[in-house]
């Protein structure tokens, strides 16, 4: 059972959005896109500037980085559509669909910088175990991965719940 | 404070101090995953450690129990909120351990 709130509760403005999205796309409107419109004073709009900084704020990580590790998130959390949708936004941000399917496929083998990986390891523990420790960040600093790029990435598991 | 920090603070505080159908207390049991009575509290625990196991006969049997829909709307959210704070705070502690800044 969904809530139906999501699929019929939104005011008039949005609906009437959502009408357009489906006779220009002609494809149903995205689950996401009824959440996040859903009283979005509640959610979306403060969670949408969130994922905006961490996302495409300032960083010395490139989008494709971040959206490559919003993808491992989301592989890790067993959600197919997050995955794919991130996937796709990081082969278009990288121009290199190998790298994604490479890194999603096994990340010990991929062909991707140190720090990346080491970085996406730690990730992929805190999304699977809740809990990293002094230890696994400094595996990753041992990799190359500077501080300020490790509290940046911690946003990508805020981002990708 | 950091732009980021801004946000999330922000996000934290609407959700768990702004208008709602639930109550304070009950956004807040949402977002530590602690004390909500059954079946929330059964969702909410499903929502912050496995959210992919959540089926419809949760939902269902949230509303059974006489919740509104925008009740378990916002426990949910709360939920997830929460289960990603405390990852995020988890992380830059584990950082800051080694790096010895906050």
């Amino acid at each position: 059972m969904r809530l139906r709130i999501l699929d019929s509760g939104h005011g008039f403005g949005t609906k009437a959005l959502f009408a357009l999205i489906r006779s220009v796309s002609r494809q149903p409107v995205l689950d996401v896109i009824k959440l996040v419109k859903y009283r979005a004073d509640f959610y979306g709009r403060p969670m949408g500037a969130v994922t905006q900084d961490a996302m495409r704020g300032p960083s010395t990580w490139s989008v494709g980085d971040r959206e490559l590790m919003a993808a491992f998130v989301a592989k890790t959390n067993h959600s197919d559509f997050c995955t794919k949708a991130h996937s796709a936004v990081a082969e278009g941000a990288y121009r290199d669909g190998e790298k994604v399917f490479a890194v999603l496929s096994d990340l010990d083998t991929a062909s991707i910088e140190e720090p990346l990986r080491a970085t996406l390891l730690m990730l992929g523990k805190l999304t699977r175990e809740h809990v990293v420790d002094a230890e696994d960040m400094r595996a990753v600093l041992a990799a190359g991965a500077s501080r300020n790029r490790l509290r940046m990435r911690s946003r990508s598991v805020s981002r990708s719940m | 404070m950091s732009d980021i920090r801004k946000a999330r603070k922000a996000l934290a505080s609407r959700i768990l101090q702004g208008d709602a159908k639930a109550s304070p207390s009950e956004r807040r049991a949402a977002f530590n995953n602690s004390g909500l009575a059954e079946p929330a509290g059964t969702l909410v625990d499903k929502v912050a450690k496995h959210a992919y196991r959540v089926a419809d006969e949760d939902i269902a049997a949230a509303r059974d129990s006489g919740l509104s829909e925008d009740h378990v709307f916002e426990i949910v959210v709360c939920a997830a909120v929460g289960k990603a704070t405390r990852q995020y705070d988890t992380a830059l502690a584990a950082l800051g351990a080694v790096t010895g800044e906050e």
